[in-house]
């Protein structure tokens, strides 16, 4: 079998191109060739434009490096200065090179003699000066200070105490008032409570106390004297004091006891209302009194020498003409002959809407020889 | 029903003005003040006399005890009264001053005795338990009787109905641990101070 070999063209060698790369373009170097088919831009002609928006893309010339821009087309600032700038007035702007100061980070000085002329710094509006260096006062001490007298100035220094906002303590038996200094002063019209208790019955000598009184229509008994030792043949007399309140137009009455035995009874009776220990007008008038009453010995068939002397009078509320005064006492019963171990008031109101108080008994026996 | 509390109201309030409380300004009960009914000791009476209405209730605070004060304490013939009473009984024991070992003054032992050198007597004060005294000290619970001046304030008060528990809880604290009444100004009387009021002072003994 023929093989036909058809034979491979010859390449010619290209001669290598003349033209060679130089590797400086720097500015005052030496003439650089280029490679073919540069394309060398031209310079532009045109002057650059003061201002304007920058083309993007390409352009078929260059600038010199050494081009500059017109300065004349510049725009000139808008700031303006405003005349105004008092605290809430309108916003003002401020002229070109102004300079706003910034506040002040030091801390104003207590005293001294100010600073004149410009500052880098700001006072801040708020700003308030230390008090601690402040001149002492050259106040000097009166000589009077007392109730009621011409005002008094204080020495340097002086220290005047505020008023306690503490309530004082409420009175107590035995209680002894603190010496020495306090940083509190009390008013002059301070007063003390009384004596708080979580209740009982007893009052025990040095403590408060308070009157007896009823709302009662019935007879009832107020106020006693107990712990008596008034033998049969020792007189003895009491005296006490009595009042009521406005309520109703109505009498009070004022009763005795001896021991157990009801001797005067306090009763409703506004015709007899004077012939007791103590009675109260018959009318809606407050009023207030006393009266004595007296006993001689109780021995067989003298057992009612018990009488009384009282006076009331009007105490201010209501209307109701003067004292009135009442001598005996009306006997509801014998004294007893037994030892008086206890003298007691009786009490009743004509109208529960007034209240009869009674206070003030001490009892007194009498020697007889 | 009788209900009995421990020592006069600590507020100031004395019975008009406790009556005012209870009855116009927190209406916590209704007072018995009909005048034919009287509240003794022995029971319950028409107003002077001895004809008995019904029976007597009574309640007495638990602080009445704690002083020593039981129902004991009111002797025969005892009256409450009705409405609202605010008591006070006052008791001041007698002393004696006596030669120590008798019961006799220094008079009274000289005149038994004889001339005697002082400094040879000793003197002492002694509670004199005369039959007044030992009558009203019976009247307490066993060892309970103060010895020594004081006064014992009671304050009762009489309703025509039992008196509910929120009721008689706030009446007993108006009284004994001094509570302040509400609408306190309804209590003023300028033109009478002690209309609803009472004046404390202090408490002195001959």
């Amino acid at each position: 079998m023929p093989i036909h070999v058809t034979p491979i063209p010859r390449i010619t060698d290209l001669a290598a191109p003349d033209f060679t790369l130089g590797t400086s373009n720097v500015a005052g170097s030496a003439v650089t060739a280029v490679s073919s088919n540069s394309t060398l831009l031209a310079f532009d002609t045109t002057l650059p434009a003061a201002n304007g928006t920058a083309a993007v893309g390409t352009a078929t010339v260059a600038p010199r490096r050494d081009h500059v821009h017109e300065g004349t087309a510049l725009a000139a600032p808008s700031l303006t200065l405003g005349t105004s700038n008092s605290a809430g007035g309108a916003a003002t702007a401020f002229a070109t090179n102004s300079t706003i100061l910034a506040f002040d980070t030091t801390l104003p000085a207590a005293n001294g003699t100010p600073a004149v002329g410009t500052a880098t710094v700001a006072p801040r509006r708020d700003h308030v000066h230390a008090g601690a260096a402040l001149a002492a006062p050259s106040l000097t001490l009166g000589t009077s200070n007392s109730a009621g007298g011409a005002a008094t100035a204080f020495a340097t220094n002086s220290t005047i105490l505020a008023f306690d906002a503490t309530l004082p303590d409420a009175i107590t038996f035995g209680q002894s008032g603190a010496v020495g200094s306090a940083t509190v002063a009390s008013r002059r019209d301070h007063a003390h409570a009384m004596e708080a208790s979580a209740g009982g019955a007893l009052t025990y000598q040095g403590g408060n106390t308070t009157e007896a009184t009823s709302t009662s229509t019935t007879a009832v008994d107020l106020l006693a004297s107990s712990t008596l030792n008034i033998t049969a043949a020792i007189p003895f007399n009491f005296i006490s004091s009595s009042r009521k309140t406005t309520g109703a137009v109505d009498i009070t009455c004022v009763g005795l006891k001896l021991n157990s035995t009801v001797v005067g009874e306090a009763l409703d009776d506004a015709a007899h209302n004077s012939k007791y220990v103590w009675g109260g007008r018959n009318d809606n008038v407050a009023g207030d009194g006393g009266s004595m009453v007296w006993s001689g010995a109780r021995i067989a068939n003298y057992l009612q020498s018990v009488y009384s002397d009282g006076v009331e009078s009007p105490s201010g509320a209501g209307t109701g003409g003067g004292p009135i005064s009442g001598t005996r006492l009306n006997l509801t019963a014998n004294s007893p002959t037994a030892t008086i171990t206890s003298v007691v008031l009786r009490s009743i109101v004509g109208n529960a809407a007034i209240t009869q108080g009674s206070d003030e008994l001490h009892v007194y026996s009498t020697a007889v020889s | 029903m009788l209900f009995i509390f421990a020592g006069a109201p600590r507020n100031g309030l004395h019975a008009g003005g406790l009556q005012l409380a209870i009855e116009s300004v927190e209406i916590l009960g209704e007072l018995e003040h009909d005048p034919a009914v009287q509240y003794r000791k022995e029971g319950v009476f028409a107003a002077s006399t001895d004809e008995e209405l019904y029976p007597l209730e009574v309640v007495m605070s638990p602080m009445l005890e704690r002083d020593g004060i039981t129902w004991d304490w009111f002797p025969e013939n005892w009256s409450f009264g009705n409405g609202v009473t605010v008591h006070k009984t006052s008791a001041s024991p007698d002393f004696k001053t006596v030669v120590h070992g008798t019961e006799l003054n220094l008079e009274e032992f000289l005149a038994e005795n004889g001339t005697t050198r002082l400094a040879e007597l000793e003197l002492e004060r002694m509670h004199i338990k005369h039959e007044g005294w030992e009558e009203y000290e019976a009247r307490w619970l066993p060892g309970m009787c103060p010895q020594e001046s004081h006064m014992v304030h009671l304050t009762w008060l009489t309703t025509t109905h039992k008196l509910p528990g929120f009721a008689y809880e706030r009446i007993r604290s108006l009284i004994e641990d001094g509570a302040e009444p509400e609408q306190a100004e309804r209590y003023i009387c300028p033109g009478e101070p002690g209309r609803y009021l009472s004046t404390p002072r202090p408490l002195t003994f001959a």
